[in-house]
């Protein structure tokens, strides 16, 4: 098992109020790497903080180090000479709550394609096709290409956004609740498609949902982090992960 | 706007007290105003427009000559005058207020402890609150006299320079209608954008602006109307040939001008006649604005194919350009305008010979000073706002709250016609009373200070209605439904809870009408003022007043005092507006503030970002 991420006393405070404070992690390659917390705990900001989202807010103050490792060089996050698009480009994220652009299916697909990597049209609609097999999108949309992507179901979206985040081909994938906003039927959906990637990407998933993150880990390369309030962060022992008496009772502490 | 109706409908009963009809009848009066006001502009421009067609006039009229003295009354070079200055103004200032709105929006540069958006958009607030003629004052002095030079020939009297400053009277408009565009849609762009690897350029060209389509086109029109609409630019700077102009550097006659100038040299009644014919063009040619603005569909989200770098490299550019332009012309007039009129402060400016105390107190007569036009304004403002206070705040409570179905439609579209109305429209609607009035009851009626405020309530009006309607309808669902199930009525729930929780923002439109009035020039040169009036005794008197002193005195100054006195004038009116505007400012800001610590639910911006 080899380290993805290396993340060393990273601190991140908005407006002055500290959310995550010298917190340090390891992120083995694979995954999924489970963190839960409760909800206001940092778990977002901490995910933010590995592709520089927080940025994007007002009055983000970050420093520590996060270095990532895609394919087979470091990228250190944070560097004077890194820069955030770079970084995104080959870091996906799969937001809380659908987020697509408002545009076609196909336009939502390629339209990153085409301004991020400057891909041109041929590749670029085979990447999207590919993607959308992928994510288990294709034979529900591949007669509505043209459509609105806000016309499909929240499921169908939000596996939209998976499949507009893989298609950029990333290393690392990381998933911030990403079943959170979904009826259970399509949550299982993508739970299980998931893990199914968790084979190919490095993911680092967030969770809230007790069951969610019991099941997400019942792989063998699983890993699960508690994000405490205060910013600590706790491995789960593996004997617990196995236990699943022992989860549900530290679930309910937690939770 | 469907659901609020809808909750209005079957919102609480109707008349659940005695006093609740009476209310309600009372605020439906005041929204009936509007609605009497537009069909009685309407009536008025028809039935002066009459002898066009049982007289056989038209021919006259709509021809290219225009010699009152020989009789030929040919309005067609200024109606090609005001399309030709009102679109080429829209040129300039729409792609520079385009460029301005991207570079406050993330394209102009990011210093850690300096946010170059932040002075721009203030200066752009400011412009909001600079009256018309302090424009026009400046650039006589300053770019008429450039141009004179600049391209030898001619008197500098241009459509150039009329179109260059009228461009920088319409660019507020423009910025704040699209910077409120972008407003709405970026906030849920951001984060998704960047995830995705887009640099914020990017992200603005083309995800922002293909998604602010209507912006853009409401822009341009909100910006032609107020360009076409606008009187004394043209007038102070455009040279006012009746001509159609051959070149920018050629003199140009605007219809707005066109009507100040004819009423102002009291000709007979075959021009009278062409002037209500200019009326009636212009206002066709603002409620073809209106209904341009209406057709605006909003646009889903039609993004073309991206065109590469050129485009965002464009973009870039567009916005330094506009960045670097603008407060510099901004600048370079209101600096020479501070240069001229810093000076000439003090008590003789406004007192001239008569001592100070004598004048505040005991009435003495003043006659070298701007004490008189003070006055004016003052008396003028305060009849106005007496007229117009209640009727719009009613009129705006009575569209947010209580008008359904077809009247409501009626009367909120007539609010938009009115709104849409130039003001020497209204001055023209004022003109016409009197004229009206001597030929039927009252032989002796004649323009005075009385008459000037109601014109001025009516062109002030629409803004009041809109600022009340607005404040109320923001207010959160939540609250209506709270007041209802407590058992209020509907106008317990206006009066004690809406209103008080909107009472910042109410205050802040009324705040801002009061400056639109003081500032107005062309309502008052067609409906009473004079120079050398003096100190108004009565309602119906002619008065002074600071906008026209200065309009006069910067084409009739006798001498380098009296010019003095014009830019003193102009930075004693600029002080007023940009206090009052100012001033409404913080009360919206507060109200913004306000609203969520006492209305939100809980959770402030930063929580919602970082949860």
């Amino acid at each position: 098992m080899t380290t993805a991420i290396r993340i060393k006393n990273l601190s991140v405070a908005f407006a002055g109020r500290t959310v995550l404070d010298t917190l340090s992690l390891e992120v083995d390659s694979g995954g999924p790497t489970v963190l839960v917390g409760r909800s206001g705990s940092g778990k977002t900001t901490l995910l933010r903080a590995l592709n520089r989202l927080n940025e994007c807010l007002p009055d983000c103050a970050t420093s520590g180090s996060v270095e990532l490792r895609l394919g087979n060089e470091w990228l250190d996050a944070y560097a004077p000479g890194t820069s955030p698009e770079a970084l995104r480009k080959r870091v996906g994220m799969v937001f809380q709550t659908p987020n697509p652009l408002p545009v076609s299916v196909a336009r939502n697909m390629e339209l990153p394609l085409e301004l991020a990597l400057g891909l041109g049209q041929q590749e670029r609609a085979e990447r999207a096709e590919l993607a959308l097999r992928e994510a288990h999108l294709w034979d529900e949309v591949k007669d509505r290409l043209d459509h609105p992507a806000r016309t499909l179901s929240g499921g169908q979206q939000q596996r939209l956004c998976l499949a507009r985040a893989l298609a950029f081909r990333p290393k690392i994938l990381l998933l911030d609740e990403p079943t959170a906003s979904l009826d259970h039927k399509s949550a299982r959906g993508v739970e299980e498609l998931l893990l199914d990637l968790a084979g190919r990407y490095t993911v680092l998933l967030v969770s809230h949902n007790l069951n969610q993150a019991r099941r997400m880990s019942q792989r063998q390369s699983r890993r699960m982090f508690v994000l405490r309030e205060g910013a600590r962060l706790e491995a789960v022992a593996r004997e617990d992960l196995d236990d699943k008496e022992r989860l549900l009772a530290l679930m309910d502490e937690l939770l | 706007m469907a659901d609020s109706r809808q909750q209005k409908t079957r919102g609480m009963g109707r008349g659940d007290l005695p006093g609740e009809g009476i209310v309600t009848a009372l605020l439906f009066g005041a929204s009936a105003v509007s609605v009497l006001c537009v069909a009685g502009i309407l009536a008025f421009l028809a039935w002066f427009c009459l002898p066009l067609v049982t007289e056989g006039q038209s021919a006259s009229v709509l021809s290219w000559t225009w010699r009152p003295a020989s009789g030929q009354f040919g309005i067609l070079p200024m109606a090609v005058g005001s399309l030709l200055l009102g679109s080429s103004a829209l040129l300039l200032a729409w792609p520079l207020g385009l460029g301005l709105t991207l570079f406050a929006h993330g394209l102009g540069p990011a210093w850690p402890n300096f946010n170059p958006a932040r002075p721009l958009m203030a200066l752009v607030r400011l412009m909001t609150s600079v009256p018309t003629v302090v424009y026009g004052l400046a650039s006589v002095f300053l770019l008429v006299p450039l141009v004179r030079s600049g391209f030898s020939g001619g008197s500098g009297f241009s459509w150039l320079a009329a179109a260059l400053t009228l461009a920088l009277l319409v660019l507020p408009t423009i910025v704040l209608v699209l910077d409120g565009q972008l407003r709405l849609v970026t906030p849920g762009l951001r984060l998704t954008a960047a995830a995705l690897g887009l640099t914020r350029t990017q992200e603005l060209v083309h995800l922002a602006l293909p998604l602010c389509g209507r912006g853009l086109k409401t822009a341009a029109v909100l910006g032609f109307g107020r360009a076409v609409g606008d009187t004394l630019l043209p007038l102070m700077l455009s040279g006012n040939a009746a001509q159609v102009p051959g070149g920018p550097l050629d003199s140009l006659r605007t219809l707005t001008a066109h009507i100040a100038l004819v009423v102002a040299t009291d000709s007979q009644s075959a021009a009278y006649t062409s002037l209500f014919a200019c009326g009636a063009l212009l206002f066709g040619m603002s409620q073809a604005v209106n209904l341009g603005l209406r057709g605006l569909r909003p646009v889903q989200a039609t993004l073309s194919a991206p065109r590469r770098l050129s485009l965002e490299r464009l973009a870039r550019a567009l916005a330094w350009t506009s960045a670097l332009a603008v407060p510099a012309g901004v600048c370079a007039l209101l600096g020479y305008l501070l240069w001229r009129g810093l000076p000439t402060l003090g008590a003789a400016l406004f007192f001239g010979d008569t001592p100070p105390l004598d004048a505040l107190l005991h009435g003495a007569a003043v006659f070298d000073g701007l004490w008189p036009a003070c006055l004016g304004t003052l008396y003028l403002v305060l009849v106005a706002s007496c007229l117009a206070i209640p009727l719009g705040v009613a009129s705006g409570i009575h569209l947010a709250e209580f008008a359904t179905g077809r009247a409501g439609r009626l009367i909120s579209s007539c609010v938009d016609l009115l709104a849409g109305v130039p003001s020497i429209l209204m001055g023209l609607f004022g003109f016409g009373l009197i004229l009206l009035l001597r030929h039927t009851l009252w032989p002796r009626a004649n323009t005075c200070l009385l008459l000037s405020a109601l014109c001025l309530a009516l062109l002030v009006l629409p803004y009041l209605i809109s600022a009340t309607r607005t404040c109320l309808e923001a207010l959160p669902r939540e609250l209506r439904l709270t007041a209802a199930s407590l058992g209020l009525t509907r106008w317990q729930t206006v009066s004690r809870v809406l209103l008080p929780a909107a009472s910042r923002g109410v205050l802040g439109g009324i705040i801002l009408a009061v400056g639109r009035a003081a500032e107005d020039t062309a309502v008052i040169m067609l409906t009473g003022v004079v120079v050398g009036a003096g100190t108004p005794g009565a309602l119906t008197d002619k008065f002074e007043a600071l906008p026209f002193t200065i309009y006069y005195l910067a084409a009739e100054h006798q001498s380098p005092q009296e010019l003095d006195l014009a830019f003193g004038a102009a930075l004693t009116l600029l002080c007023l507006t940009a206090l009052l505007f100012a001033l409404a400012r913080s009360l919206r800001a507060s109200l913004l503030n306000g609203k969520s610590r006492r209305w939100g639910n809980g959770t402030s911006a930063y929580q919602r970002t970082t949860a």
